[in-house]
């Protein structure tokens, strides 16, 4: 992949769905090694943005390409490309923890001598050491989520795809797996895009967020500064809300931003 | 770099010494053998004061049941029908497998295929012995299309149902990593589908053997409703109680044999009464 051009490019995409209308000339770019948190409220066309860069169906208009390449046209060129971990851990509940991360591997087609060795290796650097063998409903839900990440970064892939992964933990344990996750795609040199519909995980997750707004379309893109202070931050928290905020309501939510302040 | 998360329900995963210790616990159980006694009770106080070919008297049970294990023909008979449910069961099985994984992956060929299976389905039993009678003259071959006919559609239909109950959240996570058609059948389909399997074999065990019998007393001259017509015919009633215990007693092992199976391939699974057990199907779907 050429380090100069976008890892991930939007450009004048639609979605249709029959009887809506998902996304409308969405355009973005995602450039390597950043850390890209989309957020936008519900309907807006975050999934249907997730599942366009991982390939699951086609765009109706304009082209979706992920490191040059069409992922739903050359789906399997993807293989070990890209991993996801979703909102809800989707482990299998007939596999144990380790058994969970090495079919991760095993569907990506990673040479079978290394799955146990990594499985074993990220389990025990996601905490798990010591429960590599119990069975699903034996894990709290964080303790799922973390084997959810280690099969997703023990496959190696270049893009790591979060679909709300952290919004359904309480809030201790989500911050932090949020503080790991960001720590290992620094670490691993990853390209990481998060989709969620929590302000503050946008705002203390990546390098930028893409603000989405009903039907689909781009209504801000923010690069968040390093280290912000508060006041920073509750200004930026003001912008991204006005910016998510449907059309119609736009208006009466930036004056209120502003009255409040 | 990990802070501990471990839930108070969070728990070593059960080994095979638990499973091994709740069917020491169910032996244990004094209900079985008090049943049994009273049972048995009950039966020696009636025969006493009935004829024999109404109830036959237990010694003379117990001595038909040693004849018949240790006599090389009827013997042969107990076990030919075994091997006919087993025969027709595997065969109806195979094929039930395959029409309901082509009725799951392919939508055309469940519009198809759907309305006849459950045409089947709904035709009486005896309606397929008499047909089979007319049809073949092959005794085996009669009970082979019984058996086929009677079991397939719950085959065919319990495995499309499993099928199309595999979770969509697990499929999609295992299509993000791009995997080949054998290690999603493999990974995916199949583990999700063995509950249903297992359902359908434990049903389709007390159908088959139902079927057999009724198979063999209309077109066959070995096994056991052969031998029970016989001795119908010979108002031999020990013999009768006999032969109906020995073919129980053999089902109550296999149907033994398919549980531990069962237990076995589903081991994953809480026990009920794990009080801290979560859901094992589909994860929560997102709104």
């Amino acid at each position: 992949m050429a380090t100069d051009t976008p890892v991930i490019e939007f450009t004048n995409v639609e979605k249709v769905f029959p009887g809506h209308h998902a996304l409308r000339d969405l355009n973005f770019t995602v450039e390597r090694g950043e850390l890209v948190s989309v957020v936008g409220v519900t309907g807006c066309g975050k999934s249907t943005t997730f599942n366009l860069i991982l390939g699951l169906f086609p765009p109706s208009a304009g082209t979706v390409r992920v490191a040059g390449h069409d992922p739903y046209g050359e789906f399997d060129w993807f293989r070990r490309r890209i991993a996801v971990v979703f909102q809800d851990s989707r482990l299998l509940p007939w596999r144990t923890a380790v058994q969970n991360v090495r079919v991760g591997m095993k569907f990506a087609g990673v040479p079978a001598e290394e799955w146990d060795g990594r499985a074993r290796d990220w389990l025990s650097r996601l905490g798990l050491a010591g429960r590599e063998d119990a069975y699903p409903h034996q894990l709290s839900g964080g303790q799922r989520q973390r084997v959810s990440l280690a099969r997703a970064f023990a496959v190696d892939p270049e893009i790591i795809l979060c679909d709300e992964s952290f919004s359904a933990l309480d809030e201790i344990t989500a911050q932090a797996l949020r503080q790991e996750f960001v720590e290992l795609v620094r670490v691993g040199g990853k390209t990481g895009v998060v989709i969620t519909h929590s302000l503050t995980e946008a705002l203390t997750l990546g390098d930028r967020v893409l603000v989405l707004r009903p039907p689909g379309h781009l209504a801000d893109d923010v690069r968040l500064p390093a280290g912000p202070d508060t006041a920073e931050l509750e200004a930026l928290r003001a912008r991204l809300l006005a910016a998510m905020t449907p059309d119609s309501e736009s208006e009466s939510a930036s004056e209120a931003t502003a009255g409040a302040s | 770099m990990a802070t501990s998360t471990a839930s108070p329900s969070a728990r070593a995963p059960e080994t095979g010494s638990g499973a091994r210790k709740s069917t020491w616990r169910r032996l244990r159980d004094p209900s079985m053998p008090i049943l049994i006694v009273v049972l048995l009770a009950v039966w020696a106080i009636v025969s006493r004061f009935t004829p024999a070919y109404d109830v036959p008297t237990i010694p003379s049970v117990a001595h038909e049941v040693w004849r018949i294990l240790t006599t090389g023909e009827t013997l042969a008979s107990l076990f030919t029908t075994l091997a006919r449910v087993g025969v027709g069961l595997v065969g109806a099985f195979a094929v039930g497998l395959a029409l309901g994984l082509l009725m799951g992956t392919r939508p055309l060929a469940a519009r198809y295929l759907l309305p006849p299976i459950r045409f089947v389905q709904g035709i009486p039993s005896l309606s397929w012995v008499i047909i089979a009678v007319i049809w073949f003259a092959n005794v085996e071959l009669r009970v082979w299309f019984v058996m086929v006919l009677v079991t397939l559609p719950g085959f065919a239909l319990q495995t499309y149902d499993s099928y199309r109950a595999v979770p969509a959240e697990l499929r999609d996570m295992a299509r993000s990593f791009r995997p080949g058609r054998w290690a999603l059948f493999r990974e995916i389909t199949l583990p999700a589908i063995t509950p249903g399997i297992f359902t359908s074999w434990k049903v389709n065990l007390g159908l088959g053997i139902r079927m057999v019998l009724i198979a063999e007393l209309v077109g066959a001259t070995v096994g056991v409703g052969a031998q029970l017509l016989s001795a119908q015919q010979l108002f031999d009633m020990a013999s009768v109680v006999s032969w109906t215990l020995l073919l129980a007693v053999c089902m109550l092992i296999i149907q033994g044999v398919v549980e531990l199976l069962e237990s076995w391939a589903l081991r994953y699974r809480p026990r009920t009464d794990d009080p801290g057990r979560t859901s094992v199907t589909a994860p929560t779907a997102k709104g």
